[in-house]
């Protein structure tokens, strides 16, 4: 119109016009869209509600194949397509394993994994029996196995099917924080497993193929993050170390240790973990060749931790066996019986079961009898007498923990409070004994000693323990 | 339209401005053309290209995609589901107290078996099927048998292995075919077989071995029959079903489906229909095959927004046309309808 912009009246006048192409256009478009456009099934179908509920699966899929004729039946595969039903590493080029636990373009979860959720559940696909031989989901649904309990220090397995912060077992996830967690991949290293078993040196146990790949923590160097292990302790080292935040607790019996200042060789006793171990008496040798599971390894043989904290089920599995540690009935994870924090009540008589454990390896002889006679299995000719000869000994509770305790026969666990090694007694003065000798909370020092004292050399004790007085008492023949 | 010097430029322009001065109700009609005629075309172009399956040649009635019909509450960790011809359904639990749940039609549980003085812990059943005597056979893992229950939930027996199994074997797969004989899928280690049964119970024959060639298995977790008599395995491990004439002669192979190659195929069934229906546990998917002739692929469901199948596992069929798929990590039961 005169007096206006000819380019303004120019645009407005042709979008009069081509305004009405276009809307018609676009709801044209629109019912076709409804209709099934977006490549749903076959026509003449109301399965409208049905596109939410697997034909979404179209748009997850790849093209069909060159033929186009989306049949699901091929011509029999050749034997390279189909290598391998095993998930777990030696991959051909054009295998097709990986799709077993990822998706290129779809994946729910982190790394591309087909769960979304918890790692566990993928694995137990197959880890359940049903695709695999060892089924690692019914330790997981043991009725037997308590639950965790952080608050009494209380653990009977790896959480491997809680929900975590994890995201990949190459990462390092615990340098110097409480991240504490335990997903499948945190152990497992599943593109590389094999099916070799652990192998004892004398620097300690190879880890095995069930391991192999697995990222850890070294003892040499020390506190070192290591990618890929070598030793099978070094997969330990990564959580039960000073290398992350442990769990802190003041009642002694509830702390969790620092396993690497434990199990350093410069200690003056320790179980054999990195090396052979500090005592090369001819007792313990005998000791060692009595063991009720175990009888086989001597003074110059290091262990593995699986070996006290693997999996109980196992009949009689030999010491390099799969010992996985992934649930147990037994407190620690352990894989018998130890008792180490209820003393004995003051009528109560010994019972093997209690120690179960240490007679894995250790001969059970020199506590089946109260005689004191000097023996050829044992260093102190007093350990029968000790566990079931002082009934009714002393007025003390039943907590390990509180000084004065004790009432009635002992438990191991009083002159061997920590297990692993000597190095972080809780008596600063046991802190460099040898022969695993420590003593517990509930043993009380002499009137004007700082700690339970015992000397190798004179083969004496000085303490009072169950209130009997050891000022100093000996043991020499 | 512009009025004076300026219409009169515009109307002298172009034939388009000439069309464009059409007015009334011709120009509608044009403009309608105009619209429609390149839509339908770019619809008929894209919607009826091959990225879609094939119409079952069924018909269309075949062709119809299942319709989700109710989820069951009631089994922990479900792996396997069995129907009876009169609705009731059977579902192992995988987890919890390891109990095979027995629930009706709307879902409400009925009564629960166990294994008989099991080890506490020990039992872990597995799959179930039912007999044409509605007898109920479950394969328990833990215990590395077949225990057989009645419909009350009474312990009955267990099945007898073969005898070259000298007593010990690790049946995981069971199914009944139509005329009555049982098939169960055994994966003792190296051993991996299918075996067949009579409908006396009687061991007939065994086929098969570990491996992952033509006729070798890599825990097959199921074994349907059809109604041509032929015996289909879920070789799960080798990501395939394996088909096999009444004899256990290898026949064919199913490895993919549009959406790419298997994952991990657990349960399966074949309808009345000539349909099978396979429950892919990694594709979290049931693929339908049409199995009148040679296998063609069909749909798949249970993948959408609404009722995600999440690890699918166990998968029946009632006579009724339903679908029945343990949705495993859901601790639920899906059932779809089909048409």
């Amino acid at each position: 119109m005169k007096g206006q912009p000819m380019f303004q009246g120019r645009v407005s006048a042709t979008l009069r016009r081509v305004a009405p192409v276009f809307a018609g256009f676009a709801i044209v478009v629109a019912v076709a869209a409804i209709a099934g456009w977006n490549g749903a099934a076959a026509a003449g179908l109301s399965g409208r509600e049905d596109a939410a509920s697997g034909i979404g699966a179209w748009h997850d899929a790849p093209p069909v194949d060159a033929a186009g004729t989306g049949t699901g039946s091929r011509a029999p595969q050749t034997q390279q397509q189909l290598a391998g039903s095993d998930p777990h590493g030696a991959y051909t080029l054009t295998t097709s394993s990986c799709a077993a636990c990822h998706r290129s373009h779809t994946a729910p979860a982190d790394t591309l994994l087909t769960e979304s959720a918890r790692e566990g559940a993928l694995c137990f696909s197959c880890h359940d029996g049903t695709g695999a031989n060892s089924n690692v989901q019914a330790q997981y649904t043991d009725v037997n196995v308590p639950a965790n309990n952080a608050a009494t220090s209380s653990f009977y397995s790896h959480p491997a099917t809680s929900p975590s912060s994890h995201i990949s077992g190459l990462v390092d996830e615990f340098a110097g924080v409480l991240n504490r967690h335990s997903a499948c991949a945190d152990c497992h290293n599943p593109h590389t497993m094999n099916s070799t078993l652990a192998v004892g040196t004398s620097s300690g146990w190879r880890a095995s193929g069930a391991l192999a790949g697995s990222a850890g923590v070294s003892a040499s160097p020390a506190y070192t993050w290591t990618d890929p292990i070598v030793y099978e302790d070094e997969l330990c080292y990564k959580c039960h170390s000073g290398y992350t935040t442990l769990l802190s607790y003041s009642k002694e019996s509830y702390k969790k240790t620092d396993k690497l200042v434990e199990f350093d060789t410069a200690n003056a006793s320790y179980h054999p973990i990195e090396a052979a171990g500090k005592n090369t008496t001819s007792q313990l040798a005998a000791s060692l060749a009595g063991g009720s599971r175990w009888n086989t390894f001597t003074t110059g043989s290091t262990v593995r931790c699986v070996n006290c904290h693997g999996d109980y089920r196992a009949a009689s599995p030999a010491a390099n066996a799969r010992l996985a540690p992934h649930t147990s009935r037994y407190r620690g994870l352990l894989i018998a019986n130890y008792r180490d924090r209820d003393l004995k009540s003051s009528s109560q008589a010994y019972a093997a079961a209690d120690f179960a454990l240490c007679y894995l390896c250790h001969s059970q002889a020199p506590f089946s009898t109260t005689s004191e006679d000097p023996r050829a299995d044992t260093n102190f000719r007093y350990h029968g007498k000790h566990l079931r000869g002082i009934s009714n000994e002393g007025g003390g509770g039943l907590d390990i923990d509180t000084l004065g305790a004790g009432q009635g026969n002992a438990i191991c666990a009083e002159c061997h409070y920590r297990t692993h090694s000597t190095k972080l007694a809780p008596w600063a003065g046991n802190q460099d004994y040898a022969r695993g000798v420590n003593f517990a909370p509930n043993v009380r020092p002499i009137v004007g000693e700082a700690a339970p004292l015992w000397s190798p050399v004179t083969q004496t004790c000085t303490l009072t323990c169950h209130g009997e007085k050891h000022d100093p008492e000996s043991y020499a023949p | 339209m512009l009025a004076g010097t300026r219409g009169a430029e515009l109307n002298a322009r172009s034939w388009r401005r000439g069309a464009l001065a059409v007015t009334g109700r011709p120009r509608l009609i044009a403009m309608l053309a105009v619209t429609c005629v390149p839509a339908i075309v770019v619809y008929a172009i894209v919607a009826r290209s091959d990225a879609r399956p094939l119409p079952s040649p069924g018909g269309a009635s075949a062709a119809a995609l299942p319709r989700h019909a109710q989820s069951l509450e009631g089994a922990a960790r479900p792996m396997g589901v069995a129907v009876a011809d009169d609705g009731t359904i059977y579902v192992t639990e995988g987890s919890g107290e390891h109990r095979i749940r027995v629930l009706d039609q709307q879902g409400q549980a009925l009564l629960s078996m166990a294994a008989p003085e099991a080890e506490a812990g020990a039992s872990a059943p597995v799959y179930v099927a039912i007999s044409p005597a509605r007898e109920v056979y479950v394969s328990d893992q833990g215990d590395n048998a077949i225990h057989v229950f009645a419909p009350d939930g009474a312990y009955i027996r267990d099945v007898a292995p073969p005898a070259d199994t000298a007593g010990v074997w690790h049946p995981l797969g069971v199914g009944f075919a139509p005329d009555g004989r049982l098939l169960v899928t055994d994966v003792t280690p190296g051993q991996h077989r299918v075996m067949v049964f009579d409908p006396s119970g009687n061991f007939a024959f065994a086929f098969g071995s570990e491996g992952n060639g033509d006729g070798e298995f890599s825990f097959p977790n199921a074994a349907a029959v059809d109604g041509q008599g032929r015996i289909y395995v879920s070789d799960s491990n080798n990501g395939r079903v394996q088909i096999f004439d009444a004899a256990g002669g290898y026949v064919e192979t199913i490895d993919a489906w549009a959406g790419g190659k298997l994952g991990l195929p657990r349960g399966l069934a074949i309808d009345g229909r000539d349909r099978m229906f396979v429950a892919d546990t990694l594709s979290g998917l049931v693929l339908v095959y049409d199995v009148s002739g040679a296998p063609k692929f069909l749909y798949s469901f249970g993948g959408g927004a609404e009722h995600p199948l999440h690890y699918p596992n166990g998968l029946a069929l009632d006579s009724a046309g339903r679908v029945y798929v343990t949705d495993r990590e859901n601790n639920r039961v899906e059932v779809w309808q089909t048409y």
